[in-house]
């Protein structure tokens, strides 16, 4: 059975195309991402920083992966709760993202490499809803020794306890 | 205001058409002219496209309030004004974005010109110069410390950007960003710090001569004000006479090289030693204009390092943009564009800040 109801970031995307597990990962992932999200998952990095471009368009034609538009409106009853100022601190894909879920009935799981994900998801008490790409990695059977640190369960958990009780800088201020 | 007419308005500042639009951001222009008319809805990935391209922040399209329109003051304008002038006020934005995220804000505002009377003439200019000079603690050579004392101890966001042969400089004021002030980059390091300077004048004395009202342009005699304002600060009169004194030989005479060696000293421009030479000595302005053409000519003949080249971004916000992204509180993406560094280039200031322990003062 395949991991159910993920969302993944722009930077998840890429690093599965570093670590060369992108196929082998949404064989095993009901994998979700975002118009945004697609739109920056531009180009991979290899170690001698060569660039090669991401081809989703072709996994997302055979269904391998679903893309979804987010209505505008659902971005913007998110911006309304929680301040427009989100869009400036956190990536047009990770805003969609946040906003889809948020609106979801569905226990959507997001993953991100972006402490400020964990972080907004802590703070309106849904910490439950994001989870690291190692944790995933262990769960699928595709664990990979040396992930860098920003993938790891260690960082959701350090960030996302930091914005479930200490509250994030004007979260829900809207500055 | 809709986000129809946010698009709009945001296309108008940076004065572009909407085939230019389409040109940049690969949106059809047919669908750019429906976003603005109402009768249909970008998707957010398109928002952002056209966000960079207005050079405004993204949020700005979703804002319930409408943005307070800055009032620029420009000291000849470049000639793509608009696109800098758009480009100027996104990265204040973004600078005073980053001092709230640190909690940083500066503390100091700069000081004020209430105990100045309803005149304000060249002696007054003289006068604020002098007293601006002490408050900001600049000593004997201001030129060589009045850019940091700005821009850490005030909080004046100075921006340098390519400016052409055109354009000089420019300044703002503005409640929600603060003093600001925009350098060109072309420009060599005597001339930003007499621009500087200028511009310095203009934020002091933004009220008293109804910038704050919307008035854009600087009148003739407020120029001249600045440009005498910005010779005093940078030349205070008693070291220019020591240091003149201590290089003339007996018979008062003294060579251009000298000169040269003591607008060296208050990293100034030779061009404007003579012209505060011609203030304190009272020489005949034909006689200037001479000295000053003969000093051009000698200045093409002698190399002086002319620190061109600065970086876009100041200091201070480098150093805000990295605390704020090592505390977690933007992406990397995020902070790679505030920086104008790759995703790769981010992640290395991802490790984290080492605290230290400070003893605590004994009671």
């Amino acid at each position: 059975m395949k991991f159910p109801l993920l969302l993944l970031d722009a930077n998840i995307v890429i690093y599965l195309h570093e670590l060369r597990i992108w196929e082998s990962f949404i064989t095993q992932c009901m994998v979700t991402i975002t118009q945004a999200v697609a739109k920056e998952s531009d180009y991979w990095e290899d170690e001698n920083g060569f660039h090669s471009p991401i081809e989703l368009d072709s996994d997302i034609r055979t269904g391998k992966i679903d893309c979804i538009d987010v209505p505008l409106a659902i971005v913007e009853a998110f911006l309304k709760k929680y301040g427009p100022v989100y869009l400036e601190r956190l990536d047009p894909g990770e805003a969609e993202s946040l906003a889809f879920l948020f609106h979801s009935k569905d226990k959507w799981l997001f993953t991100s490499a972006d402490e400020i994900v964990f972080k907004v998801l802590g703070a309106a008490g849904r910490f439950e809803q994001g989870i690291s790409l190692e944790e995933i990695l262990q769960k699928i059977g595709l664990s990979r020794p040396g992930l860098k640190v920003q993938f790891t369960k260690q960082f959701r958990l350090n960030t996302a306890k930091k914005g479930q009780f200490d509250g994030i800088t004007d979260f829900e201020g809207g500055k | 205001m809709s986000l129809a007419d946010r698009l709009k308005l945001a296309r108008k500042n940076v004065g572009l058409t909407l085939k230019q639009v389409a040109e940049k951001t690969g949106i059809d222009d047919s669908c750019l002219s429906a976003y603005e008319n109402g009768q249909s809805e970008p998707r957010l990935s398109q928002l952002s496209k056209l966000a960079e391209v207005y050079q405004v922040s993204l949020s700005f399209f979703f804002e319930e309030d409408v943005s307070e329109q800055h009032v620029v003051l420009w000291r000849n304008k470049p000639a793509n004004e608009k696109a800098i002038q758009a480009r100027f006020l996104k990265l204040c934005h973004q600078y005073s974005q980053l001092e709230i995220w640190s909690g940083e804000k500066a503390m100091r505002q700069l000081p004020s010109l209430d105990d100045f009377g309803e005149k304000f003439g060249y002696t007054e200019a003289a006068l604020l110069a002098d007293r601006i000079r002490e408050e900001m603690g600049l000593g004997k050579y201001p030129g060589k410390g009045l850019y940091s004392v700005l821009e850490e101890v005030y909080g004046v966001k100075i921006f340098h950007l390519d400016l052409g042969n055109l354009g000089t400089a420019a300044c703002a004021k503005s409640s929600l960003f603060g003093y600001a002030i925009l350098l060109n980059q072309k420009n060599c390091q005597w001339r930003r710090n007499h621009d500087l300077a200028h511009e310095l004048f203009h934020l002091l004395t933004w009220e008293r001569f109804n910038h704050h009202e919307g008035i854009c342009e600087p009148s003739e005699k407020e120029e001249k004000l600045a440009t005498c304002f910005a010779a005093n600060l940078l030349l205070p009169e008693t070291p220019v006479r020591e240091a003149i004194s201590k290089s003339a030989n007996e018979d008062c005479m003294i060579s251009l090289s000298r000169l040269d060696s003591i607008a060296r000293q208050f990293d100034v421009s030779l061009e404007s030693l003579f012209w505060r030479m011609h203030f304190l000595y009272g020489w005949e302005e034909k006689q200037t204009k001479k000295f000053i053409a003969e000093a051009k000519e000698y200045s093409q003949k002698t190399i002086r390092p002319d620190g061109s080249n600065p970086s876009l971004y100041p200091e201070r916000y480098r150093m805000l943009a990295i605390r704020v992204f090592r505390k977690g509180e933007i992406s990397l993406r995020r902070f790679a564009e505030m920086m104008n560094i790759s995703r790769k280039e981010a992640e290395q200031y991802l490790d984290k800040d080492v605290d230290y322990e400070i003893p605590t003062p004994a009671a």
